[in-house]
């Protein structure tokens, strides 16, 4: 018996546990599993959308990650495992592969940045269809760029609108994808290099000024907000969003000669002007590891085994890196050295969903 | 509690004996006891189970069943003894699924479908989407042996019409 075979009642309650990236794998076995995963995925998919991935941007590919924590709640030897599973790719030939310096997530579309010669093209992905969209930006600029949706209505692609928010200090520009169409905003510079994250369809960052912005898609403006701490002392600042629900802030701070210390903060309510921050988890880190990463560092948290995932830059040699990081210690992972300033490695969590990127048919 | 104990008979004729509590795991079985269908002293036959995979059912239910008495018993039970009792469930849920082929798999995952044991499918259906997490389509192939029915020349049609996933 091949799992095919089954009921098809049991084969949706498995599909049902693989989460959305994996089932499009699935398709391609055979072609009875390419017709049952494409019926799956049209019918069930946002209800298995709860599958979340860890996804990873390392030298211009994005990869799918396995993270198993497991057995750092279970025991207290270290042991934790983190395999490369599968790469974000147009086609099988390396050779047709082009170069992704930046990605965005938003509601499980993947806004990104595409290296050709010397121009910079925009692509909006949905992995779980397959579906794309190009478009060409008004700057050649190595500009960031974030993905974001309008009056909370993240079903339509009618209210999805991409912010350019450029290095120097010329104005920032939004693009609708459904007039196509760039514009100009009168907004001023965001003041930050940092990625952002998204959440509810708004975007948020921590500036390089003393604080935090945020971009409101529905009414295009930019608010800058406070941080819950003060940013003396900080050896590192990092933003990240969880399953789209809530937005987490990492603060490592030196709290004595040999001492440093990890706080983890986690928003609980964000409206207009203000973000309620509480802390969910602390430890001090005791000179015991190296964490030294260059910024920007990216991170995953689990609150209930108070465990950190790191990734950036290393210090020394520009290698990309992962710490997995609780009170007991912390483990290193480190991959290839990064080629190039223009694509930091960057870690962040994937909810797939079926937002269509055109309009219906 | 009532220790009654009922026979199940497996599809190749196998008895197994079993206590009521553990069978009520099986919402069939259940009914049949509600509606006093089951005679004490003849088998219930499960004309779509085998007797070696009856047998792991029974094992399945039989841990269950003490689980869900220590339940009852210490309802007051801390959060931390409740974690450490959710763990050896787990743990022991890990052993048994480990210990086991596709194949048979598939076929506790009939007969949990047949006797209609939720928990059980839950289980299997978890263990066997695990299997196929994170892996390349040709693992897949391997560990489910499903043949590859694709030629060349539409595997590289679907992969062009599904582009930028991943795989």
């Amino acid at each position: 018996m091949v799992i095919f075979d089954l009921p098809w009642d049991l084969v949706e309650e498995i599909l049902f546990r693989v989460s959305g990236i994996s089932l499009r794998r699935l398709q391609f076995t055979c072609k009875r599993g390419n017709t049952l995963c494409n019926d799956f995925i049209k019918k069930h998919l946002d209800k298995a959308a709860k599958q979340h991935s860890v996804l990873m941007l390392r030298n211009f590919r994005v990869y799918s990650l396995s993270v198993n924590l497991n057995e750092i709640h279970n025991n207290t030897v270290v042991d934790p495992s983190i395999e490369i599973t599968s790469k974000l790719s147009r086609s099988l030939n390396e050779s047709e592969q082009v170069d992704i310096t930046q990605v965005f997530h938003c509601n499980g579309l993947l806004l990104c940045s595409i290296k050709e010669d010397t121009k910079t093209k925009l692509m909006v992905v949905n992995p779980c269809t397959g579906q794309t969209r190009w478009i060409e930006p008004r700057s050649v600029y190595y500009d960031r760029y974030v993905l974001g949706y309008a009056n909370n209505n993240k079903e339509s692609y009618e209210s999805y609108k991409i912010l350019r928010f450029p290095y120097d200090d010329s104005q920032l520009e939004i693009f609708d994808l459904k007039s196509n169409s760039w514009r100009v905003l009168d907004n001023k510079n965001l003041h930050t290099y940092e990625k952002g994250v998204s959440l509810k369809g708004n975007a948020y960052w921590i500036s390089y000024l003393d604080d935090f912005l945020s971009f409101d898609f529905s009414k295009e403006r930019c608010r800058r907000l406070c941080l819950p701490f003060p940013k003396q002392n900080s050896y590192v600042i990092a933003l990240s969003v969880f399953r789209e629900e809530k937005l987490f802030l990492l603060h490592g701070s030196f709290s004595g000669c040999n001492t440093k210390q990890i706080k983890i903060w986690v928003s609980n309510k964000i409206d207009d002007t203000k973000i309620s921050w509480s802390i969910s988890f602390t430890f001090d880190l005791c000179g015991q590891f190296d964490h030294h990463l260059h910024s920007p560092v990216s991170f995953l948290i689990d609150e209930e085994k108070k465990v950190v995932v790191t990734c950036g830059r290393s210090v020394e040699k520009n290698k990309n890196m992962i710490h997995i990081v609780t009170e007991h210690g912390c483990r290193k992972f480190d991959y290839d050295t990064d080629q190039s300033n223009h694509c930091c490695p960057f870690l962040f969590s994937y909810v797939p969903s079926l937002v269509s990127l055109n309009p219906p048919m | 509690m009532s220790s009654n104990m009922i026979m199940l008979k497996s599809s190749d004729g196998a008895s197994f004996e079993i206590e009521e509590a553990a069978a009520r795991k099986s919402k069939i079985i259940a009914n049949m006891i509600e509606v006093e269908c089951v005679d004490e002293d003849k088998a219930i036959p499960l004309q779509n189970v085998t007797g070696n995979i009856l047998a792991l059912v029974i094992e399945y239910c039989n841990k269950h069943i003490v689980d869900d008495d220590d339940d009852v018993a210490t309802e007051e039970a801390s959060e931390e003894e409740e974690e450490a009792k959710k763990k050896k469930v787990d743990d022991w849920e890990a052993e048994f699924m480990n210990s086991m082929s596709l194949e048979t798999m598939f076929e506790l995952l009939l007969a949990a479908n047949y006797l209609n044991i939720k928990s059980l499918i839950d289980l299997v259906c978890q263990t066997i989407a695990n299997n196929i997490k994170d892996k390349t389509p040709e693992e897949v192939r391997k560990i489910f042996s499903i043949e590859n029915d694709f030629t060349p020349e539409e595997e590289e049609e679907i992969r062009k019409e599904n582009a930028w996933a991943f795989g």
